[in-house]
């Protein structure tokens, strides 16, 4: 499986400004629809700020030709009336007060609502997106390593998130700032303003330069950290090992080799920062020295007032932190649309549910139109289901009894599992199954036995529909479990996997998984009769003890016990058993084993066999061997036969003292 | 010099400081010159203004020039001393770290995974990463910052305070305001990033663990369910975001109220002093620019006291690792062993993990060239038992011996290369195959390898993947499965060729026949060693010359598998249990 995975990591050539962006945008900005009046009351607010911000140098400029000029014209003369010019000037300063005041009002305002929105629009995405990726289909995730699915769910909707709160309003503030404020320098000393308007070209083109070789630098540099970081872990993770085998000194050497590529990527990234800084530095310098003197130059001829020049310095001091933060603004930009064509690949990869749908709107469904109007409605079906998201809704088929799964085995065999002529393959590699018939009447166990790579695992895989479809037709309770939503066929079955899985939960969560509803009493009861109430109520908050991720505070048998509770829990018409082999002592095998009698009882069940004694004890055993089914009928039978049945079972009694 | 008590909880850091103490020190002196300049040139340029609007003899244009030309060098000079700046330290940090994070792994590999144990592997990470990173800000850049304020602050307020004191002392109202907001704003910031942090990581978590089991999800539908709980996680987290962003603009947006009540102490006061004509137009300028020049500086002092919390738990986290003493260090006078005949002795040995007693007075000898068979309950101590043999756990001194040398005392070099383990859990490196089981050293060659391959039965599955011995294992590469990582970890073991082996129930997930023909392939290999095989069965202990049977770290039986057989006690009992299975047939 892992041969067939592709490489979702490669580095994304990502090619900003075209059609396909702005698609993409388009795309984006439809999650942003429920927000539209608080993104138009951040759009407003920034436009007020950004006017309020254009006033207070125009303050300035008054107050120094006004009552400053005045003074400076009547000073020494009886019209020089100190107190009153004093005055006016207070006015101003009050005047500017209440601008500043309700300047940092709103830009407080913004900033709530800025981040409100965006996050709460990524939030929705986020859910979206997770609740996608559990629908997709078991296959999609053997194509994808669960780190790469794990960082699409988070950092790249971070990369959306920093894109919709600070991003794109941002972007706008500073595109009109920079518009504005231009434009401002120009109203008020259009010939002055060339200075700036030679320059300023200069400052755009180093600070896009910079950042583009800068992103790259940087992007080594994580690249570098990741690698460094893998080695350290592994070496910490097989720390044993390397103690073991005496590597200490080549592990320390091979880290700081690592170690010194990280450095020196980071070093490349430090020279880009030091040189950027002081080059803007420069630049922003080289115009206001331009500025000076040929401001000096127009007030010595009169042509603008000293009020003008500080009110130009003041706009030119503005306009430089845009245009240095405008190629930031542009990264986060694409970080943001690279982030989001993957996450929008994800939502374009149709969901179980949704793919049956296609299937059966195509026509192409297996078994003729009929069936695929049935699928259709029933996809329809599961999908209302999961969009109520109310699981307490009893599953569409009630679960079969141990009572009525017997008195199906007394009367007339009824098929509940029938494989007829299914062949199936993985996309590269050999066929698994090949041509297997079979079925598995109700009230009957059944094991499964052969070789490694017989194919054991594939046929589970198939019969919950983890993979689609097989040559041949899988039926389950007389229909094509193509016509079955996943939800209600998955719902009759329980799997015990021999991998058992533990979310890191109470323990009693775990149990109650299939069935949420299930009262205390009944979850003790069947962790009773699984033998695991023993160790569960040793530990410290019982049934409310809280499981570390994949239950790694109990051991493996006492797993075992719990997925066997869990599967009782949910009462399925059909059990399946993926036997343990992990190393467990004779005493929990013991308890296993007697804990899988009870799980047995009267139950239909498939059972991947590995322990002789359920192989023995079961009503048919299959023999599979490289995917083709060999030999079927009860232990005694397939003995009398001497085929390969008997074959494996005398090496497995070889095997033994 | 006494260093102040500020510093001490980085006294490790700064004993790396002499490595980079040149480099440093050159930063430091391109400090002085940018910011004595970021407060001179403001005054070049309040010098021609005022010197061009004064009504009485105005200066003439040709000495504005030359001020430019005076500006216009010096400028030079400050962005020169910038980049010195900016490039010698932020390079000693990174150089600082480098020797840091180098030491860090130096001394974690002295350690056994179980001296490591009290921390999790992703919270070393996060210490050699973020942890660090937090200490070189404070002690790089930070303090850069640092050092520009503590000469921009005073020299610019000196300025300021020397054109007209009243806007100097006015101005000192907006200025502690300023101090005062970044400090309270700290603790908020610091606490709701840190609760970002954490969300996002329980996010990742749920998201992980789903996505690993979704197999058990789709098999018990439980999609909406996991679906609630990620969203209500999701609901957490915006609620965090929205409280740091709310908190973050706060404080910007009273930073930035701050600066215009300077501003409007420039307008007013300073406007007030122009008309009394105390001050000259320029001087406004000169205000203006120099209070631009002060509030960053003063913005990162505010931004050093939040790391420096942060930096000082993370150099303290970092210390925590450095604290850890090696349990299984090289004795101080070592013996050399360069030939071992592999006798192993085992006298009264006790031990325990903290307070819980896992051995009780065990003793056993294996000849040189024999073999042991130790079985037991899961938690009887049979794992512990083959690790401080091995010394991979440290025994008390005077219980475990190879040779007749206590191995406490045996030079660590030879003691492993004499004692090869295959640990109970199998541990791979995303290497080769090649490389993993040449990893004993660089020694071992291609036919080695395809020796120790083939008795350990993982020959022919190596046959069969894509790029043979080169394929690549781990996250890119091939899968192995449990059999096959355990297969693959004995000829790692095998390939060391030592002449004292421990399997340490290293077969439980290879299927009996493979067992059969691994052990069969293994007695010629074992022929002139030492051999513990520790197992759950039977079929895998029987060769074995003695076996012993642990029961709550005693030595509950000992003897030959027939002998064993006859006392009829537990090894009995596990025998009769696993030969039922196949009476069962014959019935």
């Amino acid at each position: 499986m892992s041969a067939a995975a592709d490489k979702p990591d490669r580095p994304h050539q990502h090619r900003p400004g075209s059609d396909h962006d702005s698609k993409l945008l388009r795309r984006l900005l439809t999650f942003a629809g429920p927000y539209r009046w608080a993104i138009a009351a951040t759009i407003l607010l920034l436009i007020i700020g950004l006017v309020l911000q254009v006033v207070g140098p125009e303050i300035f400029q008054r107050v120094l030709d006004g009552p400053v000029a005045e003074a400076a014209r009547t000073r020494g003369t009886p019209a020089f009336d100190s107190e009153s010019l004093t005055d006016q000037v207070v006015d101003f300063a009050l005047l500017f007060l209440a601008v500043a005041l309700v300047q940092s009002i709103l830009a407080v305002v913004r900033e709530w609502l800025m981040h409100r929105t965006g996050q709460g629009i990524v939030f929705e995405i986020r859910n979206r997106l997770f609740g996608h990726v559990l629908r997709l289909p078991v296959s999609w995730f053997d194509r994808h390593h669960v780190g790469w699915a794990v960082t699409r769910s988070t950092s790249d909707v971070d990369a959306l998130s920093e894109m919709f709160t600070t991003g794109v309003s941002t972007i706008i503030y500073d595109l009109l700032k920079i518009v504005v404020l231009i434009g401002a320098l120009i109203w008020i000393a259009p010939s002055l303003s060339l200075v700036a308007l030679g320059v300023l070209p200069v400052m755009v083109y180093v600070s896009f330069r910079f950042r583009l070789v800068a992103r790259r630098a940087y992007r080594a540099t994580r690249e570098s950290l990741s690698r460094l970081n893998a080695f350290l872990q592994e070496r910490l993770t097989g720390l044993d090992v390397v103690r073991l085998f005496r590597r200490e000194r080549s592990s320390k050497h091979r880290f700081d080799k690592l170690n010194t590529v990280y450095y020196d990527d980071n070093m490349v990234t430090v020279r880009h920062f030091s040189l950027f800084f002081p080059t803007v530095d420069t630049l922003a310098n080289a115009i206001k020295i331009g500025t000076l003197v040929f401001g000096a130059w127009l007030i010595t001829e009169g042509s603008i007032t000293v009020g003008v020049l500080v009110q130009y310095w003041f706009y030119l001091s503005f306009v430089f932190d845009p245009i240095r933060e405008l190629a930031e603004r542009y990264n986060i930009l694409q970080a943001a649309m690279a982030a989001a064509e993957r996450i929008f690949g994800i939502f374009d990869t149709p969901t179980e549910t949704q793919a049956m749908l296609a299937v059966a709107t195509a026509g192409g469904a297996p078994a003729g139109p009929e069936a695929a109007v049935a699928a259709a409605a029933a996809a329809a079906a599961d999908e209302a289901v999961q969009a109520v998201a109310s699981v307490s809704t009893a599953p569409a088929v009630p679960a079969a009894t141990a009572a009525t799964a017997e008195a199906a085995a007394t009367t007339a065999p009824s098929p509940l599992v029938e494989f007829e002529h299914v062949s199936f393959s993985y996309p590269v590699g050999p066929p698994v199954l090949h041509d297997l018939s079979f079925t598995i009447n109700r009230g009957e166990r059944v094991a499964v036995v052969g070789h490694t790579g017989a194919g054991k695992t594939t046929l589970v895989s198939l019969l919950c529909r983890f993979h689609e479809t097989p040559q041949g037709t899988i039926r389950f309770d007389g229909r094509d479990i193509e016509s079955i939503p996943h939800r209600d066929l998955r719902r009759r079955i329980a799997i015990v996997q021999q991998d058992v899985f533990l979310f890191s939960d109470t323990i009693a969560a775990n149990i109650r998984m299939g069935n949420p509803d299930l009262p205390l009493e009944r979850v003790r009861e069947v962790a009773r009769a699984v033998h695991a109430d023993k160790f569960i109520e040793r530990m410290e908050a019982g049934y409310e003890s809280g499981l570390r991720e994949r239950g790694s505070n109990l051991s493996s048998g006492q797993r075992q016990l719990v997925a066997f509770a869990r599967a009782l829990a949910a009462d399925p018409e059909l059990l399946v058993l993926d036997e343990a082999t992990s190393s467990v002592d004779s005493e929990t095998e013991h308890l296993i084993e007697d804990a899988t009698k009870v799980l047995l009882q009267g139950r239909t069940s498939l059972i991947i066999a590995h322990r002789l004694s359920t192989v023995v004890a079961a009503d048919r055993i299959l023999v599979m061997h490289k995917g083709e089914l060999r030999e079927q009928g009860s232990h005694a039978e397939l003995m009398a036969q001497g085929g390969l049945y008997s074959k494996l079972f005398k090496l497995h009694l070889a095997a033994a003292p | 010099m006494r260093r102040p008590k500020l510093f001490d909880p980085f006294a490790r850091g700064l004993s790396y400081f002499p490595q980079v103490r040149t480099r440093w020190l050159k930063g430091v002196l391109c400090v002085l010159p940018d910011s004595a300049l970021v407060v001179g040139l403001p005054m070049i340029v309040a010098r021609v203004l005022n010197g061009v609007t004064a009504t009485t003899d105005p200066m003439p244009l040709s000495e504005v020039w030359g001020w430019a030309a005076l500006f216009f060098v010096l400028v030079l000079v400050k962005g020169a001393a910038k980049f010195g700046m900016r490039w010698y330290i932020t390079g000693a940090s990174r150089e600082f770290e480098r020797i840091y994070r180098q030491d860090l792994f130096d001394h974690m590999v002295t350690l056994t995974a179980n001296d490591l144990a009290g921390i999790r592997t992703g919270d070393i990470m996060s210490r050699s990463v973020a942890d660090l990173e937090a200490v070189r800000m404070l002690l790089g850049p930070s303090f850069m910052y640092v050092m520009q304020a503590a000469v921009i602050v005073p020299a610019a307020l000196g300025v300021i305070f020397w054109v007209d004191p009243f806007v100097c002392l006015t101005m000192l109202v907006p200025f502690s305001g300023l101090a005062l907001a970044v400090w309270i704003s700290a603790g908020p910031t610091q606490h709701w990033s840190q609760e970002v942090q954490e969300r996002v990581a329980e996010l990742s978590v749920v998201a992980q663990e789903n996505y690993s089991g979704i197999r058990v999800v789709k098999a018990f539908a439980t999609e909406a369910l996991s679906g609630d709980v990620f969203k209500q996680m999701g609901q957490a987290f915006l609620h965090a975001n929205v409280r740091l962003a709310t908190i973050r603009g706060m404080t910007w947006s009273s930073i930035s109220a701050i600066k215009e009540l300077a501003l409007l102490v420039v307008l007013g006061v300073g406007g007030w002093r122009l008309v009394v004509g105390a001050i000259s137009y320029g001087d406004i300028l000169l205000f203006v620019e120099l209070l631009a020049a002060t509030f960053w500086p003063l913005i990162a002092i505010g931004w050093m006291l939040g790391l420096y919390t942060r930096a000082k738990s993370g150099a303290q986290r970092m210390d925590e690792i450095f604290a850890l003493q090696p349990s299984v260090a090289e004795s101080p006078q070592p013996t050399a062993l360069p030939e071992v005949r592999g006798e192993l002795t085992v006298r009264h040995l006790d031990f325990a993990y903290d307070t819980t007693a896992v051995l009780a007075d065990i003793s056993l000898h294996v000849p040189a060239g024999t073999s042991l068979g130790i079985t037991g309950r899961t938690g009887s101590g049979k794992s512990t038992l083959v690790k401080l043999m091995a010394r991979l756990i440290e025994p008390p001194p005077g219980t475990v011996f190879l040779d007749g040398h206590d191995v406490r005392d045996v030079a660590l070099d030879d003691l492993r290369h004499a004692v090869g383990v295959v640990p109970q859990d199998t541990f791979l490196f995303s290497e080769t195959i090649r490389e993993n089981i040449a990893f004993a050293g660089e020694h071992i060659d291609h036919d080695a390898v395809e020796t120790v391959a083939g008795i350990a039965q993982v020959d022919k599955d190596i046959a069969e993947f894509t790029d043979g011995y080169d394929e690549m294992l781990g996250e890119r590469g091939v899968t192995l499965s449990g059999g096959q990582r355990q297969r693959t970890a004995i000829a790692r073991t095998l390939a060391a060729d030592t002449p004292v082996l421990i399997l340490d129930d290293c077969l439980s997930a290879v299927d009996s026949v493979t067992e059969q023909a691994i052990l069969g392939g293994l007695r010629e290999t074992l022929r002139d060693r030492t051999a513990v095989i520790v197992s759950h069965r039977v079929a895998a202990l029987a060769l074995a010359d003695q076996i012993i049977v642990l029961d709550e770290g005693r030595v509950a039986e000992s003897g030959s598998h027939a002998e064993l057989i006859a006392a009829g006690g537990l090894y009995a009992t596990i025998h009769e249990r696993q030969s039922i299975e196949q009476e069962l047939e014959t019935l």
